[in-house]
């Protein structure tokens, strides 16, 4: 993994200090208070008056899947990017790199980086894992369908990038424009594909009701749903820098970046 | 060519058809060999059909709706080998407004190829409408099911139970409203717990021997009698029989042999109108405990012994053989003998007021409870402010590399470490609890006390809630107010050597609450001497349990006993002005703290027990006039048992002994056993008509 030079990237930097740290602490803070405002208010015997136990978990959990959406968004989108870290076209024009290597590696490290701000949430998860009486097995399916819709969004910033280009406001806008679109309407029409709606039923009360036969498809459903969009996404990215590709004369634009790099 | 070509034809066409011939012989083999194994491996259905089950419900398949009964299910197997569950399914609840919840009584079975075996359920069976299902499981499959219709098997009136071979006792059936129903069911079936009596006003046994009882037969009946029940036993020629040892211990006196007895006696001591020609036998008595309630001169003839809240009568004389078996006042004298309580108001469907559940509030003085938002709040600005810096630390570019990069892990791994063992199961244990409420109710002159038992179960993570116990064996029933309310939950109860319960639903944080009695040995024998100096209390701890914080409250002053250990005897007198404290009707209820090392709440539970004590003794009082009380603590007899001993509990055990106290020196040295008297002492002379006067003024009162 470590051969791969923009898994390298990643891996050095996610060790230094740079805006992306930085906004991501931003992020951190607004999962610190979904936590901190889901805390349960009442006591044990409470909540056994009342028959519900607190959504700790699953609002801890939805936070940190938004988070990391809009994160990876962003990231794809390169409004922000690792200290030293290149952008995508940089790798895909100025370097003699195959555009599937370099569309591999891209995708291993946004899930090395997306496990990175999962263990920044990590304190978060834990505390509220242990007062919502959550499973390991349903947190674990939560958090990967959150790397994986994570996984998506970072393609979805990247296609944005490539074809809005440096715009900085068209693509702004149109970031965030995507995460509004495709988090809400779509979580709200078809609830199988919204990490929300996914949370809450995997974590909720009604899980433990659930019948048994209907536990596996709805996990499975939403990691093919969005593995099989990602793959869609990665066809239309390797197309889409295809094209550019072809459109280059010859590594013109960072072209001591691509020696640097072959070398 | 041709021909070499024909011969190649022929040798082409040829060995196709010998290896069609060659693969349809094999195909038959193989036909032949999926025959033979078909019988090998039997479908399901096959199986199924080889289970039979017969279940007999009640007493001779008579039950009252609204009452325990006992369920006899035999099942038997003509096929192989079976392991698998017995699974009976009872339909309770409110059928009007369709708020309807399932009890599934469950045992494990197993039966070898062509065996047979009957287990018993007690159920409570409160209508009529929806009939019991019962099941054979082994695993998912299901072998063997039987609907049973109730409809059928429906008494309205209480039931007598003769155990006779050859007694007639018909002349006490009654089927007006709370009438009598007599029934003769074969010894072998009677309940293996006492609350399968619950249908049931008296037991009659006559000419047979309680040795064919089993262990847990006898042990019922003894408990049934202790919490109340009315045992008769007639006497006869054959007196060994009421020697052996279970019968003995029930029986006022031991039979020393036969007596004579003119006609003209008998008539002078039950009627004129019993024909007796000539002279008849009856058992003779040596000393007895108890009073004879009715004599012929010297020679008892109806003796009468209290053993716990319920009695034993011996009647010296054959009820079913001459001159008795051809009387008209048979009735009578049975009904003025029996002297039978009104029935009590059905077990769950009473109108009466439900007090809250005293579980509550055990869980909100013993429980955990989840971290504080400011702990929360300190340990989130911590983590942040340290990632924060850190961040402030790589930023500056300082030479040491290595630094940053620790800086850029080490704060995530120290604070998820630190989240789970502040927040984590060290301090908020994850996985089920289990919660128990008892009041233990010694009965005087009795081993027995009555257990009343409030159970939860709850979990902080959602799955199966399996709670296995020992200790007691209660009835437990969804509680009534969650009956009245419309949700009661549906349970499965695991009967057997393993008892356990199980809600079926699986939700977290939600409290299942089940009310349960039972009658347990608890051997705690008093007795209250009030006398001119003061009161003198002499306690017999037999119970096998430390009683602590122990009070004793008489007539409006309070004594505080302290703790007293297992196996003590205590005798103690008070001065009430020395000693008492004096209190009034009601908040002697205040006087008992919170065992040591509990905080105060843990009162709450205590005082909703003793509420309820105090609403269900509305009439009389509690503990009444001329009636002592000791109150205090024990440990809980109903306890988590086998995989779940290891869940944390709240629980709480209140003892509550309602003793008479004795004027004066009426009992000196007497602790609670019954007094063991000569033949002619405390007898009732009266005529049988003077009785049911004297009967009927006891009732008033």
């Amino acid at each position: 993994m470590r051969s791969n030079p923009l898994v390298t990237e990643v891996l050095v930097g996610i060790t230094r200090a740079g805006k992306a740290l930085l906004d991501y602490l931003g992020l951190l803070v607004l999962q610190a208070v979904v936590l901190f405002l889901w805390w349960p208010k009442v006591g044990v015997a409470q909540m056994l008056e009342s028959q519900h136990g607190p959504h700790t978990l699953a609002a801890a959990v939805m936070a940190a899947g938004v988070a990391m959406a809009y994160f990876a968004l962003r990231a794809g989108a390169e409004e922000v990017m690792l200290p030293g870290q290149h952008g995508l076209r940089d790798w895909a024009l100025a370097t003699p790199l195959g555009l599937g290597r370099v569309l591999r590696a891209y995708l291993l490290g946004q899930l090395v980086h997306s496990l990175y701000l999962l263990a920044l949430s990590s304190p978060l998860l834990l505390m509220a894992f242990t007062v919502s009486g959550g499973e390991w097995a349903a947190l674990a399916w939560c958090l990967a369908a959150a790397l994986i819709q994570a996984m998506f969004y970072r393609l979805c910033g990247a296609i944005t990038h490539l074809t809005i280009g440096q715009h900085r406001g068209e693509s702004y806008f149109a970031v965030r424009a995507i995460l509004l679109l495709v988090y809400v309407p779509v979580g709200w029409l078809a609830p199988l594909t919204s990490h929300v709606a996914f949370t809450s039923r995997v974590l909720g009360e009604s899980a433990a009701t659930r019948p048994a036969f209907a536990a596996v498809p709805d996990e499975v459903v939403f990691l093919a749903a969005y593995a099989g969009l990602s793959v869609l996404a990665t066809i239309a990215l390797h197309r889409l820098l295809a094209r550019a590709r072809r459109g280059m004369a010859g590594p013109r634009d960072g072209a001591a970046f691509g020696e640097a790099v072959t070398s | 060519m041709v021909a070499n070509g024909d011969m190649v034809t022929g040798q082409g066409r040829g060995a196709p058809h010998r290896a069609r011939g060659l693969q349809s012989r094999l195909q038959r083999l193989a036909d032949v060999f999926l025959l033979l194994a078909l019988p090998c491996v039997p479908p399901p259905t096959m199986a199924a059909s080889t289970v039979d089950i017969a279940a007999v419900v009640g007493f001779t398949d008579t039950y009252q709706p609204g009452r325990w009964t006992p369920l006899n299910v035999t099942v038997t197997n003509h096929g192989g080998d079976v392991a698998g569950e017995l699974e009976v399914q009872v339909t309770g609840g409110d059928e009007l407004r369709n708020r309807l919840f399932l009890t599934f009584h469950r045992r494990k079975l197993e039966l070898h190829r062509d065996s047979r075996k009957t287990l018993q359920f007690t159920v409570f069976l409160q209508g009529l409408s929806h009939p019991l299902v019962i099941r054979v499981r082994s695993g998912e499959r299901v072998l063997a099911r039987a609907e049973i219709d109730l409809r059928t098997r429906v008494a309205a009136e209480r039931l007598v139970l003769v155990l006779s071979r050859d007694a007639d006792l018909d002349y006490l059936n009654d089927g007006a409203a709370n009438g009598l129903r007599v029934l003769y069911p074969h010894p072998e079936l009677l309940p293996v717990h006492w609350r399968g009596y619950d249908a049931v006003a008296a037991i009659v046994v006559h000419g047979i021997s309680l040795e064919r009882l089993s262990g847990s037969q006898f042990d019922a009946l003894h408990k049934w009698i202790a919490q109340g029940g009315i045992l008769a036993v007639s006497g006869g020629p054959d007196y060994a029989l009421l020697r052996s040892p279970r019968l003995s211990a029930l029986l006022p006196g031991v039979p020393l042999g036969m007596t004579r007895m003119d006609g003209s006696v008998l008539q002078r001591a039950f009627s004129a109108s019993l024909d007796v020609s000539r002279p008849v036998h009856v058992n003779r008595l040596g000393t007895f405990r108890g009073r004879a309630r009715l004599r012929a001169g010297t020679v008892p003839l109806i003796v009468e012994h209290a053993l716990g809240l319920g009695r034993v009568l011996y009647l010296t004389f054959d009820v079913a053989g001459y001159p008795f078996d051809r009387w008209n006042g048979m009735r009578e004298l049975w009904l003025d003998s029996l002297r039978l309580p009104p029935a009590p108001k059905l077990s769950l469907s009473a109108p009466e007021p439900v007090l809250a559940s005293p579980l509550m509030p055990l869980i909100r003085a013993q429980t955990a409870n989840f971290a504080s938002h400011a702990t929360v709040f300190y340990f989130l600005a911590l983590y942040l402010g340290l990632l924060l810096a850190g961040y402030g630390l790589s930023a500056r570019q300082t030479r040491r590399r290595w630094l940053a990069s620790l800086w850029s892990w080490a704060p995530m791994v120290l604070f998820a470490a630190a989240a789970w063992l502040l927040f984590g199961p060290t301090v908020f244990p994850r996985g089920a609890n289990a919660v128990a409420a008892a009041l233990i109710e010694p009965f005087p002159d009795s081993i027995y006390a009555r257990l009343a038992l409030d159970v939860g179960v709850y979990s902080n993570r959602s799955g199966a809630l399996r709670l296995e116990y020992r200790g007691a064996e209660p009835v437990l029933y969804p509680t009534r107010q969650a009956q009245r309310d419309g949700n009661a939950e549906n349970w499965v109860f695991g009967e057997g050597p393993q008892r356990f319960l199980e809600p079926l639903d699986r939700r977290r944080y939600v409290l299942h609450q089940l009310e349960g009695e039972d009658v347990i040995t608890f051997n705690l024998n008093a007795s209250v001497h009030d006398e001119a100096a003061g009161l003198r209390l002499v306690l017999d701890n037999a119970s096998g349990r430390t009683l602590k914080d122990l009070w004793l409250v008489f007539d409006g002053y309070a004594y505080e006993l302290g703790s007293i250990e297992a196996g003590a005897r205590v005798e103690r007198g008070f001065v009430r002005r020395t000693h008492g404290l004096e209190v009034g009707e009601a908040p002697w209820k205040r006087l008992l703290k919170p065992p040591p090392g509990r905080p105060v709440q843990t009162m709450e539970p205590t005082r909703i027990l003793l509420e309820r004590k105090l609403r269900e003794m509305r009439e009389s009082g509690y503990p009444g006039r001329g009636h002592a009380l000791l109150i205090g603590y024990t440990e809980n007899p109903f306890r988590p048992a086998g995989a779940s001993a290891g869940w944390p509990r709240q629980e709480q055990a209140l003892i509550a002994f309602r003793v008479a106290a004795l004027p004066g020196n009426a009992a000196a040295g007497k602790a609670g056993k019954g007094l063991l008297e000569p033949g002619n002492v405390d007898s009732d002379r009266q005529s049988p008509g003077v009785r049911d006067a004297a009967a009927g003024a006891n009732r008033r009162r």
